[in-house]
């Protein structure tokens, strides 16, 4: 599978522009971790990706064919799991799977559901009501629709909300499996499920692409603008981007990203937050 | 201040809600039931059918309404997981309080803005005789406290369970009892007080008095159930007893709902409304008492001074025995069972007396003992709130005592004699009765009342009568004297029925009919002297006659009726037809038992009708607005599929059977019946032999045993059989 | 096709709500044949086609209301949430539709079923006949077309906005109050109390005069075609 993303702009009809030319090539194998700032254009980007928006200009081609022309060719590859979303409450989970397989046109759907049922582990819950289910577990039922029937597509946005931290490490582990022979495109806040398991990182914001590369690479960029040091004067700080604050027996240790670090700051390795603040405090400033 | 913050923030918080909104929109909508589905008050005057249904229907689907929109306000913060947060900033009891509170200004909007909704709707049904205060009690009163009581019943299934659903339950349960099996008990009946009419010309406060005492006490009760589940209110972790324990420690909580439920169970057991007179009819224990040994009674005078304001009446009544006997007796008085006897004093001593707890239709037993003398003067002194009887507790608003209308009857007025004869002279009576100056005091006997003093707006007034009970009315009324039919007629009606009475012609049909039947079938048995009274009376279900007056029912001379088309092409018509049953449906004319058969006193009167407007207006108008009207009626009834394949009607259920019955013996009465009359008429040989016949009928000297007038007795006059009048 | 058509009508019929409305249909249908079709209709037995025909025209607004609550589980905010999920599926949306509109006519239908079987309880037990052939035809005459204009119209409507389909709700009710013109009879009712009396015989058989056939049909094809079109935009 491959996405190719060209001069993609979009502006809703109340005149927000979400994307400016946005251009972006994506091959699998593949896990891409999308990262921006709440408003970059992430949610839109996909939205345009899954068909469910038309762009006010520019072109997304899948496999070389403008997703606009290929729909349901498109769609028959896609599993997608949007930010927000409702599931039919009055069904049980595995009656929901079973239903949006159906809609998906999967032939085996039986061996699909619980395939599905078994990668989010509902298996307990498969009989139980949606209404009756938590807010992880909904978001769990939400996950294995996207993975029925293995597509070669997964368009996951912020999939890891109101999972606790284990659910979330079983599940970043699973996406990152699934993407050994697919494109995975995930979407999320949570720098350390990026850094764990993406291949690559898109940094977005204000509907551009920021960055495009690897976790590495990002680190690197950051490299020399991250120091840390002892709290006195904060009226000299002003200007730094504090990115920890600890309180110590000896006063406060400061952890900050300047393009200059200050004199009294010592500089220390970057991690992938620090360059990804040093990345978008960047971007703000200028 | 924090408590008045947060219960303004609730209420705000209620007022954006869209289910509170949705209720209040409802409940805004429900007076609709009352014209439609739910019409308790089965009474046919303008304010009953437009004002008493709507007003009652609104309370008892608002009330619904309410109540589970208390429990899905109480269940609001369990349901969406917020009690640890809001436990957390303020009590559980504090919360439950401002949230319950916050409910009753929700209900006083939805009631205001029904009331205002439906304040124009009122004026254009109900027409000249609505009333603006009626209007303010009706509402506030059947539908506005059924809100609070509501809310608290429903607050209070919760706060005791914590339930929704089983509150719910418990609820619904609650309410559907008032609706159904306590909807015959007035002080039970919560939701749907017991009203079944509404008077449109004179007051209604014995009514809204019995409704606010029985809306007041409910709600005492259900404060104190509510009370008693707020201490109930769970807290620290606590279950139900638990809760209750530690809510217990400040005893003042406690207290309160401990005097709550006891000054509502004061209120039930006590209740000043109705008597407790003996359920069994056949009880006349007052009526079999031996009259005394040479004791007669020469004459009594009563003063009576009805307090307006308040519905009571306070009395002196004198009685004059000669007592022969030598020796001290004991003379007994009926007495309304809402009253204290003050004193009593013969020949000006004390004298004993006692009331007993006894009581039979509407009377409690007054036992004075007589001296030993020889003229004795008796003086009792008596006065309260008059009971009306438990017996028609469902139809309360008989005795009326207001400016606008008094009725007081028997032992209302004034302790009536049960155990002592008169002598020759009957029961001479003097009656005095000091009124508001603007009313007119009409005694339900042949003699008229005299205005002897007028002071400070309030005006004496004298009649004498006899017997040992009477019966007297008074009112805002209006008298015109009519001269018909050889008598003076007084036709006496309220003054705010004037427009609908002149609309109708009143007068002129009163002379028309008066003047009609006395000439074509006689003069009525009750006028007395030369004259007779009409008194068109508060809404009382019927009429009776009697002594000089006869009593007609407001109920038909309302607009609805006089428009209606079932009794006559014009209002002025259906006026002639009420006041034909003066002649054929009062007293013992016709067999009340089974209001199903064709031969009722509707179709004589029907017939003699249709004879007065032919009179009137010519043949052509009467076959076209009666006769015509008559054999279409009666065509479509022989069509009708249970005439036609009866065997049908008998395989339906008995009350189905009576209800369809029930539907067809309208037009039985109504038309098939005038027209077999006038097929008689032609059989007899014309309109003279028939008008023969039917003075024979009126005049004729009925059976004590079986006093009524029957279909056979009709035919047997006419010379006809049954078979000969079948219309085919 | 036939899994979605399953689990449509299982969401829509396995509920209280469904329930609820089965009450409600139960107790007014009890009320109309208990008070009016009870005294028969233009002198017709109680059980006659035109007494029936009554019948279910009085219950035409119920059976409406019933049918246009059913598309508002497709029109809910909470059934547009789960769109951004089943609008991600391949199936062309046209045919979704189409299927979860049987669903809910099969639901409608279902609902006239059940006012059908009541009134046949209520012959059977009251007069102790039930003759279900010659109910048929004033039962797909006045229901059927019924249903499914509700069933188009509400759906063109939802489309448009989900508010539209409550106001929507009332038409029958200004239908049963407004002098509609002769061919529309079905409608307001007057067709079943006017037409036999025209017969000049006591029990008239069953017939439906063209324009009435006509204009029936008119409702019955168009509520098809609007509840098959799309309309919208992405």
């Amino acid at each position: 599978m491959e996405i190719s993303i060209r001069d993609l702009c979009m502006t809703y009809p109340n005149g927000k522009r979400a994307l400016n030319g946005l251009s972006l090539e994506l091959n699998a194998p593949s896990l891409v971790g999308l990262l921006g700032p709440n408003g970059a254009g992430k949610s839109t980007l996909m939205k345009l990706l899954v068909t469910a928006l038309t762009p006010s200009s520019g072109t997304i081609l899948a496999d070389g064919r403008a997703v606009a022309k290929t729909e349901r060719a498109l769609k028959s590859q896609l599993g997608y799991l949007p930010q927000e979303f409702g599931l039919f409450d009055e069904l049980t989970v595995a009656q929901f799977l079973d239903y949006m397989a159906a809609l998906k046109g999967l032939r085996d759907s039986k061996t699909a559901v619980r395939k599905a049922i078994g990668a989010v582990g509902l298996e307990e819950k498969k009989k139980t009501r949606i209404r009756a289910l938590s807010g992880g577990q909904r978001q769990r039922t939400g996950i294995a629709q996207a993975l029925l029937g293995d597509p070669p597509l997964l368009i996951l946005d912020e999939p890891t909300v109101g999972l606790d931290p284990e659910e979330r490490i079983r599940f970043r582990n699973l996406f990152s499996q699934t993407a050994q022979d697919r494109l995975v495109l995930l979407s999320t806040h949570i720098i350390e499920d990026v850094q764990s398991v993406c291949d690559r990182l898109v940094v977005i914001d204000r509907g551009r692409i920021l960055f495009s590369g690897t976790a590495e690479q990002l680190i690197r960029n950051a490299a020399g603008h991250v120091g840390v040091f002892w709290e006195h004067d904060t009226a000299r700080e002003r200007g730094l981007h504090i990115t920890a604050r600890v309180n110590t027996s000896r006063g406060v240790r400061c952890r900050a990203v300047a393009d200059e670090l200050p004199d009294y700051a010592e500089p220390d390795e970057p991690t992938l937050e620090d360059a990804y603040l040093y990345l978008i405090s960047g971007e703000a400033h200028r | 201040m924090k408590a008045v913050k947060y219960f303004s923030y609730e209420v705000k918080r209620l007022m954006r809600e869209r289910p509170a909104l949705l209720v209040i929109i409802l409940s805004v909508l429900s007076p609709l039931a009352g014209l439609t589905l739910y019409r308790p008050a089965s009474a046919g005057t303008m304010m009953s059918v437009y004002l008493a249904n709507p007003a009652l229907a609104g309370g008892a689907v608002s009330g619904i309404l309410f109540g589970a929109l208390t429990l899905y306000e109480l269940d609001r913060t369990k349901r969406k997981r917020m009690e640890a947060l809001t436990d957390a900033a303020c009590p559980p009891t504090d919360t439950a309080l401002i949230r319950t509170a916050a409910l009753l200004p929700i209900a006083a909007a939805a009631l205001m803005l029904t009331m205002l909704v439906w304040l124009p709707v009122s004026f254009f049904k109900i027409g000249s005789v609505m009333d603006l205060t009626n209007y303010c009690l009706a509402y506030l009163l059947f539908m506005g406290l059924a809100l609070p009581s509501a809310i608290l019943a429903a607050s209070a299934a919760y706060q005791f369970t914590r339930r929704a659903d089983l509150s719910f339950v418990l609820f619904a349960a609650f309410a559907g009892s008032s609706l159904t099996v306590w909807a015959d008990d007035w002080q039970l009946c919560w939701l749907n007080p017991c009203v079944w009419a509404l008077s449109d010309d004179f007051s209604n406060f014995r009514i809204f008095r019995s409704v606010a005492y029985m809306r007041l006490t409910w709600l005492t009760g259900l404060a104190g159930i509510w009370t008693l589940s707020w201490i109930c209110v769970r807290r620290r972790g606590k279950g139900i007893i638990g809760s209750a324990l530690y809510s217990c420690r400040r005893l003042y909580r406690p207290a309160a709902a401990l005097l709550l439920l006891v000054c509502y169970g004061i209120g039930y057991a006590a209740q000043p409304i109705v008597d407790h007179s003996d359920p069994d009819p056949e009880v006349m224990t007052f009526a079999e008492l031996p009259y005394l040994d040479g004791i007669v009674c020469s004459g009594r005078t009563a003063q009576v001074c009805p307090d307006t304001s308040d519905g009571t009446v306070d009395g002196k009544a004198v009685y004059m025995f000669s007592n022969s006997s030598g020796r001290e007796q004991t003379a007994a008085f009926g007495i309304n069972p809402g009253y204290t006897v003050y004193s009593a004093k013969a020949n000006g001593e004390d004298a004993a007396f006692s009331v007993g707890g006894h009581q039979e239709f509407n009377e409690a037993m007054l036992e004075v003992a007589v001296p030993a003398e020889g003229d004795v003067e008796l003086v009792v002194e008596y006065g309260g709130f008059p009971q009306e009887s438990s017996g028609f507790s469902t139809h309360q608003g008989y005795t009326e005592i207001s400016e606008k209308y008094i009725c007081l009857q028997n032992a209302a007025l004034a302790p009536r004699l049960l155990n002592v004869l008169p002598d020759e002279g009957g029961y001479p009576a003097e009656i005095e009765i000091t009124l508001p100056e603007h009313m007119t005091v009409i005694p339900f006997c042949a003699s008229e009342a005299e205005r002897i003093s007028a002071n400070d707006g309030m005006a004496v007034w004298r009649y004498e009568d006899s017997g040992t009970g009477g019966i007297l009315y008074a009112g805002d009324y209006i008298c015109q004297n009519i001269e018909a039919g050889g008598i003076d007629i007084q036709f006496y009606y309220g003054r705010k029925h004037r427009e609908v009475m002149e609309t109708a012609g009143a007068s002129e049909a009163v002379k028309t009919v008066v003047d009609y039947c006395t000439e074509h079938y006689g003069p009525l048995s009750f006028g007395s002297g030369g004259s007779l009274k009409l008194i068109q009376s508060r809404v009382y279900g019927g009429g009776y006659a009697g002594g000089g007056a006869s009593l007609l029912d407001e109920e038909d001379f309302t607009s609805d009726n006089l428009n209606g088309s079932g009794k006559g092409a014009a209002p002025g018509e259906v006026m002639i037809h009420e006041l034909v049953h003066q002649w054929w449906g009062l007293a013992n004319m016709f067999d009340p038992s089974d209001s199903t058969d064709p031969w009722s006193a509707e179709g004589l009167t029907v017939y003699t009708a249709y004879r007065i407007v032919k009179e009137l207006y010519g043949a052509d108008y009467a076959e076209k607005y009666y006769t015509e009207q008559w054999r279409k009626e009666t065509d479509d009834y022989y069509l009708n599929f249970y005439v036609r394949e009866p065997e049908y009607l008998d395989r339906l259920p008995e009350d189905k059977r009576a209800e369809i019955t029930g539907a067809l013996s309208h037009v039985r009465q109504y038309c098939e019946m005038p027209l077999k009359i006038l097929k008689a008429e032609k059989l007899v040989g014309g309109e003279e032999a028939m008008d023969g016949i039917l003075s024979e009928l009126f005049s004729r000297e009925p059976d004590p045993a079986y006093p009524y007038l029957t279909y056979q007795n009709f035919l047997d006059a006419c010379g006809l059989k049954e078979e000969d009048l079948e219309l085919g | 096709m036939g899994k979605i058509f399953i689990y449509e009508c299982k969401r829509l019929l396995c509920n209280k709500f469904f329930f609820g409305i089965l009450l409600i249909l139960l107790f007014y249908g009890r009320q109309v044949l208990n008070d009016i079709t009870i005294m028969g209709v233009s002198h017709t037995a109680p059980f006659s086609a035109w007494s029936f025909g009554d019948y279910l025209s009085r219950m035409i607004p119920v059976l409406w209301i019933a049918t246009l609550l059913f598309l508002t589980f497709f029109t809910s905010p909470a059934a547009r949430r789960v769109s951004v999920l089943t609008d991600a599926a391949p199936m062309p949306p046209r045919r979704y539709e189409a299927v979860r509109c049987c669903a809910a006519l099969a639901a409608s239908v279902l609902t006239a079923l059940v006012c059908i079987a009541e009134a046949a309880v209520f012959y059977g037990v009251y007069f102790g006949r039930c003759d279900i052939g010659s109910l048929t035809a004033p039962a797909l005459v006045t229901a059927l077309p019924a249903i499914m204009f509700a069933l188009g119209s509400g759906r063109f409507l939802g489309q448009i906005n989900e508010r539209l389909v409550y106001i929507w709700m009332a038409a029958p009710l200004a239908a049963a109050a407004l002098p509609l013109p002769g061919a529309m009879g079905i409608w307001n009712g007057s067709f079943f109390t006017e037409y036999p009396l025209l017969t000049g015989s006591t029990e008239p058989a069953f017939a439906v005069p063209a324009e009435i056939a006509a204009v029936q049909c008119a409702f019955l094809v168009c509520g098809a075609v609007m509840s098959v079109c799309r309309f919208g935009k992405k």
